[in-house]
């Protein structure tokens, strides 16, 4: 399917540049394609699973196998083989492809023989969601749905979409599918190269376009090198995206379009928010939004999107009798406004009193000299679980610890109830990020 | 042990803008002293900051203090050698 729909894009522009400069075409890949279809012909209607670590050649990967197997189940890099194991066995698969499989020689040695045509099918895309506390659960995903929201190519020069994101991930798949049907090239940075050798990377290839989480954004405007990003699309998502943030991502990328966009796993892509403020119109509750219909209840949000039918009892997510999916996030009707407070199972419980880690972490992002905040519930012998929180701070502010500790407590205390205060402040050089680029806080002991 | 304990009391109860109603003497009964439950769960997790180790997750079997006296003695019968 998606070679078919690539087929029809210009075929002057490249399509991918890969982490050591290396340009591919789309006829190129064409043959690429063809080859390893050939190669592979076994797996032809069966069910694959994907292992590869490398991102560059996942995409191949996918180009070959989306409309050639009938189901492909996509294994994030790094997954624990325990994990692996589970879904894969829950799974069924027929074969197992790695990077090995994709890889070798771009130019096939075989001259390119015409056969009879492959007979196009829908393959059935199942990805693992990134589960920090269980086997992660499987959502089933098809190209079409995924690509739902792609744009067609934009008059003018095409984007230089960046990868900033896993490919496998959600996010990183909705960066490679608008790059791939929307005309624009995709540029994918070394895998193990720091931030800063990324962001390098980005504006030596001219990248103009970049969807990213709000921490790597954060982390972005830090790094020196990112003034030589000429960007023209920027998009947020994946994490609370705070209006501080978008201002911050407006004023450094004037030129820039700043769209927000929600979107998970689960639901697909839910809805793109662009009038530069933080949550979204309350009139969208009434009216829905891009065909999406949405509601609250129980303080989260639910979701209908088109083409993306769950049934209630699909054990994947929450779904009510109507087909809206629950998000499980919370939000909160603000005048005209709805705005996001966190994940419905981060809460921390403080003595009988929830306290969402976003909320802490806002606070504390708040403060000028604070770059990266992750608060999460300690176990208290007294209140079940406390807050404590983890800080990364801007290069330049880093000050004897024990004081900025104290004054970040004590600047909490002014914003925050005193059960949502951190009992504890740690300062870090960073915080881990996940391959969604979201930060991973550290699981909840819960009494 | 006792001062630092008596230091990071006071603290939390100034965090919580808490007067102390009465003289923290080892006979005080925790419970009348104007500290409330949120402010005993600060005051631990500070002490675990301060002292590296929180006494009621090492217990065996779960002891709550009634007398300052008593919170004193749980954090010196549980103190790991060598730390103070």
């Amino acid at each position: 399917m998606l070679l078919e729909r690539m087929k029809s894009r210009r075929v002057d522009i490249p399509v991918w540049i890969g982490p050591d400069g290396k340009i591919l075409s789309a006829p190129e890949i064409e043959v690429l394609v063809t080859a390893l279809r050939s190669r592979h012909a076994g797996l032809q209607g069966r069910k694959v699973v994907l292992r590869c670590n490398s991102d560059f050649l996942t995409a191949r990967a996918l180009l070959t196998l989306d409309g050639f197997c009938a189901e492909l189940l996509l294994i994030h890099p790094g997954t624990p083989e325990s994990d692996c194991a589970a879904v894969e066995s829950g799974f069924g698969p027929d074969g197992v492809l790695t990077d090995a499989d994709f890889a070798g020689d771009d130019s096939p040695p075989v001259p390119h023989v015409k056969g009879a045509a492959v007979p196009e099918t829908v393959t059935k895309w199942m990805i693992p969601t990134s589960g920090t506390t269980r086997t992660p659960r499987l959502i089933p995903h098809d190209s079409a749905s995924l690509s739902r929201t792609v744009k067609s190519p934009a008059a003018g020069l095409p984007h230089h979409w960046g990868l900033m994101y896993g490919i496998t991930r959600f996010a990183g798949l909705q960066v490679f599918l608008q790059s791939l049907l929307g005309g624009g090239v995709l540029l994918f940075p070394p895998s193990g190269a720091s931030f800063p050798e990324k962001v390098r990377y980005l504006s030596e290839c001219g990248c103009t376009a970049l969807s990213a989480t709000p921490t790597h954004w954060r982390k972005i405007l830090m790094t020196p090198l990112s003034e030589r990003l000429r960007l023209q699309q920027i998009t947020v998502g994946g994490e609370i995206v705070d209006q501080p943030l978008l201002d911050l991502v407006k004023s450094r990328f004037p030129e820039a379009r700043v769209v927000h966009i929600y979107a998970s796993t689960e639901t697909g892509v839910g809805f793109t928010v662009k009038d530069g403020l933080s949550g979204f119109p309350c009139s969208w509750l009434a009216d829905g939004i891009e065909n999406v219909r949405m509601k609250i209840h129980d303080g989260t949000l639910w979701l209908k999107i088109p083409g993306r039918t769950l049934s209630p009892t699909c054990g994947i997510v929450e779904v009510d009798e109507e087909g809206y999916i629950n998000t499980g996030d919370l939000v909160l009707v603000d005048s005209d406004r709805v705005r996001f407070l966190g994940r419905m199972n981060g809460t921390i419980n403080v003595g009988g009193n929830k306290v969402s880690p976003e909320e802490v972490e806002q606070v504390l992002l708040a403060h000028p000299a604070v770059l990266l905040a992750s608060a999460h519930g300690a176990r208290n012998p007294i209140s079940g679980q406390i807050v404590v929180a983890e800080v990364a701070l801007k290069p330049g502010h880093h000050t004897v610890a024990t004081e900025i500790e104290k004054e970040l407590r004590f600047f909490c205390r002014e914003r925050l109830d005193l059960y949502k205060v951190p009992a504890r402040v740690t300062l870090v050089d960073d915080l881990t990020v996940n391959e969604s680029g979201k930060i991973t806080r550290r699981p909840q002991w819960t009494g | 042990m006792r001062e630092i304990i008596l230091k990071e009391f006071m603290d939390v109860m100034s965090q919580a803008n808490a007067t102390l109603r009465t003289e923290l003497s080892d006979e005080a009964v925790l419970l009348e002293t104007g500290m409330d439950s949120l402010g005993f769960a600060i005051l631990v997790a500070q002490l675990e900051t301060k002292l590296g180790y929180d006494p009621f997750s090492l217990m065996d079997q779960p002891y709550y203090p009634v007398t300052f006296g008593d919170f004193v003695q749980i954090y010196e019968r549980y103190r790991p050698d060598g730390n103070l």
